[in-house]
């Protein structure tokens, strides 16, 4: 046959093995144990796949926190290097990255940004015992989970946030709503916490439809929910909102005719992915989340850090996330996690309230019990690792597409 | 059990304000669109555990609060002797509401008043408009995947590669598209002329790809399946260049963005979907004529048919595979352009469109043209009247099993003749 070159499967796999070698070592300097004085944290955020847009603003804070952290002297005179992960969105992919920060050594991981994500990888996270905390995982399923004590989280689950939505539906004096929720582990949580608060404060839920975020067109669930006429709309979902807003409008149940309730913060150029020609489009869009402002000037200090971020969105809930973890091994003087996880409930909930490390780390060098209250306010976690307290900001878009603060809401758990 | 403890817990969790406890909210009476304010309305809160009550009117704005002592389970009840004439609850719906208060917390509550007598309000449209609405949707999107899968049937007939990264295609097309349209900073040309550019660049890739990387494959590899993995390969590389490029956002083309519905006999048809299904349509019929009056054509089909025969005649066998793998491609881009018209342009758009291309093309009998059209439009069709009856969370997987279901039954296709044998 084609004999004029001869292959040579020997050469072909050095050269293969060569490539991916130089491209590893390129990427991954430091592998390996973390030398003394040094304390790695992972991180394992959605820096690409369906919540993409938030993994910019996650990491951020997570290097704000660490810069904080070992600005304030460190963990226990150690300083924090992270090592970062992205887990896409994916079971897999996000598997694949757990294994790699875990083999280079790292004592805590920061992450992940999707429930679904969280779920799929939490039975390794316990049987490697390491810690993992998550600033914007909402699924309710994370709470019932046994993941003895190596899993919390500073986002609120979907029942303390859920029924949020219910209450704003209601104080427009709307009596009958529709749900449209993204078909995963938060979109199904979220709906169904919201539609049941609904319903026990003597509303009417006329329907509440889960979609496949894969799919191309949301015309027929959009459309479904039209020919229902409610009088206000939920929308859980990600960037794939742009997308059912612009249909809604289309079929007659846009801002300007219904309400429309939606979660996290629109980021202040979302109006572009539903007109990119009107900025009013979106003028009167309500949503809900933690407020940014609250404590030190958070915000400003997480867009000096990396300017040009397009959202702040989960930035508070993941900057606390390694705040109290290090508070946690600072309380139990270690950084073995099996042996502060217990400590990280503790953290938030003791007797001297402080808002910062350096505060915090002061504080308990006096022998006292902390309560952290950071940036995304109290959170005060239970044993699951659940906040059961929230301090909740509702927005509203104004003319301009940007998302304005109406007024603060206090969640609690019993 | 699970679920009362969840509900519980749902209800317990309800928010709270930073006040003592109440039971509050607001008395409206809605007809039609608007809704004005009931005044003068007595509700009473009565506690489960010590039967305590309290009483609260409702105001000129129609807002009642009622102070209760402490957290617990409540009855609401609305006097409804104390409605105005003619002013009533929907039929079916209790006076009396049972809620959890929490501490500090004001629970807001939802009687929701309408005028006596006045029969429901009309409920959405009637099925068959439905039907038809249906119809006309599931034809729009059955078009634009039939613009795809007819490129993809066609360089399967000639080559019988069927090619993964033929999704990419379709992306790169409406990317393209879109930069020279519509993005910030870029040309902003009338979205015509950037979908013509766009459709002659991705072609003449598609040409490179099929001459300069499929063909040289296809001599030296001893089976499809390496040429099948390979394209695959290529498919995934293609996207994730395309997400570092163009973002994980999705952006609509300016001039399509949010457009006033065409409304007739109860029908809904933005204009842009109108729009798609005429270009569409011209594009297909175009093909059509192309495939079985033109030189070129018959030759793409006489190849098609049987590669050696078509040679022995005297086709260049070469020159028509390099064509076709234009063809293909910028079909695929075409396909493309319209589904970022009737959608939004995205990274992934091409690839979470494949599925259905692949189905469109199975289902209309791979490597004929013009039942990949027909398979494409049945197939859009399917999943939209779907939704008339089951829910429509499951479409896609309807359509996939009657997908299925017609393949058990015609296994070489709906449009295609029984496979001859030898």
């Amino acid at each position: 046959m084609h004999n004029s070159t001869r292959f040579q499967p020997r050469a072909a796999v050095t050269a293969a093995l060569g490539l991916c070698l130089a491209l590893g070592t390129g990427l991954s300097t430091a592998v390996g144990q973390a030398s003394a004085g040094e304390l790695k944290i992972g991180t394992l955020l959605p820096m690409t796949g369906p919540a993409a847009q938030f993994g910019p603003s996650m990491l951020t804070a997570v290097e704000l926190a660490a810069k904080d952290i070992n600005d304030a002297g460190g963990i226990l005179d150690s300083k924090i290097t992270l090592v970062n992960a992205d887990e896409a969105g994916d079971a897999n992919i996000a598997s694949q990255a757990l294994d790699r920060l875990l083999s280079q050594g790292a004592r805590a991981i920061m992450g992940t940004g999707s429930t679904s994500v969280t779920l799929s990888l939490l039975d390794k996270v316990v049987r490697a015992r390491v810690s993992m905390c998550s600033g914007a995982n909402t699924g309710p399923q994370l709470s019932a989970y046994p993941n003895q004590g190596y899993f919390a989280r500073t986002s609120y689950s979907a029942v303390l946030l859920g029924p949020v939505f219910a209450q704003m539906a209601i104080e427009d004096g709307h009596s009958k709503i529709a749900i449209l929720g993204r078909g995963d582990a938060f979109g199904k949580g979220m709906s169904e916490a919201a539609a049941e608060a609904f319903k026990a404060a003597g509303g009417e839920v006329l329907a509440t439809v889960i979609y496949d975020p894969a799919q191309t067109s949301f015309d027929s669930e959009v459309q479904r929910i039209a020919s229902l006429k409610p009088d206000g709309v939920i929308v859980i979902g990600y960037d794939e909102r742009g997308k059912i807003l612009r249909s809604m409008i289309e079929r007659g149940i846009g801002p300007r005719n219904v309400g429309i309730y939606t979660t996290g913060v629109l980021s202040p150029e979302f109006w572009k992915s539903v007109n990119p020609n009107d900025a009013t489009v979106l003028d009167g869009v309500k949503q809900a989340a933690s407020p940014l402002t609250k404590g030190n000037d958070f915000a400003q200090r997480i867009l000096a850090q990396k300017p040009g971020l397009g959202t702040t969105q989960f930035a508070p809930e993941q900057y606390d996330c390694l705040v109290i973890t290090a508070l946690a091994m600072t309380a139990s003087k270690s950084t073995d996690p099996t042996v502060y996880k217990d400590h990280i409930p503790l953290v938030t909930k003791g007797d001297v309230e402080c808002t910062n490390y350096r505060d915090c780390v002061s504080a308990l060098g006096t022998g006292k019990t902390i309560a952290y209250v950071g940036p995304t306010g109290p959170t005060r976690l239970n044993a699951s690792g659940d906040p059961t307290t929230a301090l909740l900001e509702t927005y509203a878009v104004d003319a301009k597409g940007v998302s304005q603060p109406v007024h603060q809401i206090q969640a609690k758990m019993p | 059990m699970a679920r009362t403890l969840l509900a519980l817990v749902l209800l317990a969790a309800s928010v709270m304000a930073v006040q003592a406890a109440s039971i509050g909210g607001k008395l409206r009476l809605r007809s039609g669109e608007t809704s004005k304010p009931v005044a003068g309305v007595t509700l009473t809160a009565r506690s489960e555990s010590s039967g305590q009550s309290a009483q609260a009117v409702s105001g000129e704005d129609g807002s009642f609060d009622i102070p209760v002592p402490a957290a617990g389970r409540y009855q609401v009840t609305l006097d409804s002797k104390t409605l105005p004439r003619g002013v009533d609850l929907p039929a079916g719906r209790s006076t009396t509401l049972t809620v959890d208060v929490g501490e500090g917390q004001r629970k807001l509550v939802i009687f929701p008043l309408a005028q006596a007598g006045a029969g429901e309000q009309q409920t959405g449209p009637s099925a068959w408009v439905r039907f038809l609405q249906l119809i006309v949707d599931g034809t729009v999107s059955g078009l634009v995947i039939a613009m795809a899968a007819v490129g993809l049937s066609l360089i399967y007939g000639i080559s019988r590669i069927i090619n993964f990264a033929h999704g990419e295609f379709m992306t790169l097309g409406a990317i393209l598209a879109y930069a020279l349209s519509s993005m910030e900073g870029g040309p902003q040309l009338p979205l015509v002329l950037a979908a013509a550019v766009s459709l002659i660049v991705v072609g003449a890739l598609g040409g490179a790809f099929g001459i300069g990387l499929v063909r040289p494959l296809e001599t030296r590899a001893k089976d499809h399946f390496a040429i099948l993995v390979f394209t695959i390969g290529l498919s995934f590389a293609m996207r994730f260049v395309l997400l570092a490029v163009f973002g994980p956002n999705s952006y609509p083309f300016r001039e399509y963005a949010l457009q006033e519905p065409i409304r007739f006999w109860g029908l809904i048809l933005v204009p842009r979907d109108l729009t798609v299904a005429i270009i569409s349509v011209l594009i297909l019929v175009a093909l059509g004529v192309f495939l079985l009056f033109t030189r070129t054509g018959r030759a793409m089909r006489a190849v098609a048919a049987n590669p050696s025969l078509a040679e022995a005649t005297g086709i260049d066998v070469n020159r028509i595979k390099r064509s076709v793998w234009i063809l293909g491609a910028g079909l695929a881009a075409a396909g493309g352009v319209l589904m970022a018209v009737s959608q939004q342009v995205r990274w992934d758009m091409g690839y979470q469109m494949l599925m259905f291309v692949f189905a469109a093309v199975i289902l209309g009998g791979i490597g004929t043209a013009f039942g990949t059209i027909a398979g494409g439009v049945v197939l859009g069709i399917c999943m939209e009247l779907s939704t008339l009856v089951f829910p429509v969370e499951i479409k896609t997987a309807l359509a996939m099993l009657a997908m299925s279901a017609a393949l058990l039954v015609r296994p070489q296709g709906l449009f295609n003749r029984a496979q001859r044998v030898g």
